[in-house]
């Protein structure tokens, strides 16, 4: 208990931010998934999928509580197509009460999640795409049987008025799945931090 | 006549409705003996379209509540931290116990309440509260973590001066922001922001009656300097500075507020038209370079739309006045003696050393190490501080625990400006100048916990243009004994008491821990003989950490919480 003690006092020492970065064109290596409401996941799941859009999300951020209808919308419009949402949890639940697997469930049966929420317990998904934000998105694309980011930033520009917003993630992949490069794969990501542990 | 009339006020309406500025937001004020301020990420519409940009608010969504304190009173605070980010929040200018300081060290982690208390002992005046956390005071700061705190005494009360919140007497945050595509708060690499921001309010407007008005400006920029004067040039009254009332009323039409400085002035507006309006302007331009916002950049980490400008601070407006106005400048307000150079026992000098290239700004060629203590302080002594600053660029100084007064600037006490008599916290330190100060260290002697000095510019103090100092005095604590502290009752549902035996003093630290390891209550010195509010807590079992002042050693109880 004691050394289990030292440890956790000191977390916040631990922490750190990653600096900005683009993982655009990078090859995404597939990983398993661990949802509240979907049960374990993995690529092959979705034995129809073109690509994912991969949100970075977490039970805290006021920003990201606006977007928990427009990602079950973008999944519900999409999925048919063969591109499907994923909501990731990369925040350290032991440091943060509000992100354990608990509220986690909470918050996906009372915003009727369709998605998979995933936890991201060791940060691993997070680290692969370096993301800074809840919410991030990325949308990942199958080339060849391979995996490759083809748009990185925000779901769209307006949290709290999504009729005004450009839809940024869906125009994205509607560019891909007319085959076409995207118009714009690049935009700012915004919301709270995610800080990944040293170790 | 009267339909040009009617014309003219439908002209007015639309410039109200489609005007360029908005009436600021005047935090609300709170007068009470415990404030529970609540730290949360939170979300506002700063910029006039588009997206929301993501802040810090206290008890709201930018900014906090104005906390009213009475001088000689105790205060107690519960400060929440919601964020996802571990925060510390600093009582600036308040005297106070190092370890309620709000310091570096003070770090409330995610989801734990902080508990300090102290009685206070400024004088009326103001003061504010702002982040504290090293590397990290930038952001939260910029993020809009903070408040203000209103100091009030019998002296002041007696004044003739206006004091009614909100009707006659304004709270001022004068501060500037630069946004990203998406209207986010830039804050790495970035000085200076592209449009004013004040008390949380874009294209800010104030609206005064027209009489006599007290405005309490504080500069909460990150690096800017303001070089304040109205647009019609007309003079105003410096009634007060950092540490509280001058002794009398200063007359100027310009004063340079640098950040984390404050003055109350008094401005009379009585002889305006109701419905006239004037600025709150910023004279910025012509500076030589180091004057903090005299670069002629416009983008770029040092550069600004503002940079090197006379521009709009505030846009004020004048309103019918209020039922009965306060009239006349006093001629006189406080009578107090100040420490002179000749006071002192004790005489440090600090120099401004790096910021050559990418070499940050430090004192002394030593960064901030949170390990190490910079300066030893005797209780009660009176010391002489001379700081000189060579290098190429102007800071604030700011140094916690005592008001302090400016007795030279060049080693002259005919160099110090008539604006900066008083009591000061913070200084302007230009380009090739020293300032000496003196102040008295009393009250409190912590040997363990450090106060600070520093560079109040945020990127500066985050880079480590900062320095820690021990107060300390030779009278020890008895050393307790682990069989002294008993937790009863155990069970509890309400409070929570430490020992039958009085380890009032003797206690220096007590932390509570969840069974996940998670601390939720930091309670430096607690005053034991009030018991520990436990009432909060969800029911579960809870470790008690107690630091013992004498050894620091560590005791660890168990408790339930039903
Ligand atoms: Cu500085």
């Amino acid at each position: 208990m004691k050394r289990v003690l030292a440890i956790f006092l000191f977390l916040p020492f631990l922490l750190q931010a990653q600096t900005e970065v683009s993982v655009l064109g990078k090859e995404i290596l597939p990983f398993e998934m661990h949802s509240v409401n979907k049960g374990n996941l993995n690529f092959n799941s979705f034995p129809n999928a073109k690509g994912f859009a991969v949100i970075f999300f977490c039970n805290h951020c006021p920003m990201a509580k606006l977007y928990d209808k427009r990602m079950q919308e973008l999944d519900q419009k999409f999925a048919v197509q063969g591109v499907h949402v994923l909501a990731i949890n990369p925040m350290d639940s032991l440091v943060y009460e509000e992100e354990n697997w608990k509220e986690m469930v909470k918050r996906a049966s009372r915003n009727k999640f369709v998605v998979p929420y995933v936890q991201d317990g060791s940060q691993e998904i997070a680290k692969q795409f370096q993301a800074q934000h809840t919410p991030q998105a990325y949308v990942v694309w199958k080339e060849e049987g391979r995996w490759f980011v083809r748009y990185e930033g925000s779901f769209d520009d307006n949290g709290e008025h999504p009729d005004s917003a450009t839809p940024f993630l869906a125009n994205a992949i509607s560019d891909l799945l007319e085959g076409k490069p995207v118009t714009a794969p690049q935009t700012e990501s915004f919301g709270c931090r995610i800080f990944y542990r040293k170790k | 006549m009267k339909s040009r009339i009617l014309l003219f006020s439908l002209f007015l309406l639309s410039l109200k409705s489609f005007g360029q500025y908005n009436e600021i937001w005047i935090p609300g004020l709170e007068d009470a003996s415990t404030y529970n301020l609540n730290v949360y990420d939170t979300l506002k519409q700063l910029r006039p379209t588009g997206n929301q940009t993501v802040t810090i608010g206290v008890n709201g969504d930018f900014w906090g509540p104005t906390l009213v304190l009475h001088k000689g009173q105790d205060v107690h605070m519960n400060v929440t931290n919601h964020l996802n980010d571990s925060t510390t929040v600093h009582w600036h200018g308040m005297h106070l116990p190092a370890v309620m300081d709000g310091g570096p060290h003070q770090v409330i982690p995610p989801g734990a309440t902080w508990q300090p208390y102290w009685n206070v002992s400024n004088r009326a005046g103001t003061y504010w509260y702002h982040p504290h956390l090293h590397t990290m005071t930038t952001e939260q700061l910029m993020k809009g973590m903070g408040g203000f705190i209103i100091v009030q005494d019998d002296e002041e009360a007696a004044m003739n001066l206006p004091r009614t919140y909100g009707a006659d007497d304004f709270p001022i945050a004068l501060s500037s922001r630069k946004y990203t595509a998406a209207n986010q708060i830039v804050i790495a690499n970035a000085a200076y922001g592209d449009y004013m921001l004040v008390n949380g309010t874009s294209s800010p407007q104030l609206t005064l009656p027209k009489q006599l008005v007290r405005l309490r400006i504080l500069n909460v920029e990150n690096e800017r300097g303001y070089n304040l004067g109205f647009s019609d040039n007309r003079n105003f009254y410096i009634i007060a500075n950092d540490g509280g009332m001058l002794n009398a009323p200063v007359q100027v039409n310009r004063v340079k507020l640098m950040v984390g400085e404050r003055i109350e002035i008094l401005v009379d507006l009585s002889g305006d038209a109701v419905g006239s309006s004037l600025d709150l302007t910023a004279y910025n331009s012509g500076f030589a370079l180091g004057f903090p916002g005299g670069e002629p950049n416009t983008s770029g980490v040092f550069g600004s739309l503002l940079n090197n400008s006379d521009f709009v601070a505030l846009h004020l407006v004048v309103a019918n006045p209020t039922a009965n106005p306060v009239v006349g400048i006093p001629s006189s307000l406080s009578n107090e003696v100040y420490w002179t150079a000749n006071d002192a026992t004790v005489s440090r000098s600090i120099a401004v050393t790096g910021g050559q290239g990418p070499v940050p700004f430090t004192f002394d060629n030593t960064g901030f190490n949170m390990t190490t203590i910079n300066k030893t302080v005797n209780l009660d002594a009176i010391e002489k501080w001379t700081v000189t600053n060579n290098q190429i660029f102007g800071h604030a100084f700011h140094i916690h625990d005592v008001e302090f007064k400016i007795v030279a600037r060049n080693g002259s006490a005919a160099n110090v400006g008539a604006h900066e008599q008083g009591w000061k916290d913070v200084f302007y330190l230009p380009v090739n100048e020293s300032v000496t100060f003196v102040a008295k260290f009393n009250d409190y002697a912590d040997a363990e916990h450090p106060f600070m000095y520093h560079c109040h510019f945020g990127l500066h103090e985050d880079a480590g243009m900062m320095g820690q100092f021990v107060v300390v005095n030779n009278v020890g604590t008895e050393e307790i004994n682990e069989s002294e502290i008993s937790l009863y009752p155990n069970p509890t549902q309400e409070l929570l008491h430490i020992s039958n035996a009085n380890l009032n003093g003797r206690i220096y630290y007590v932390t509570v821990l969840n069974e996940m390891g998670r601390t939720v209550m930091m309670l430096p010195s607690p005053d034991l003989s009030r018991g520990i509010d436990v009432s909060h807590l969800s029911a579960g079992i809870y470790l008690v950490q107690l630091t013992d002042k004498a050894s620091k050693k560590i005791i660890v109880k168990k408790f339930i919480k039903e």
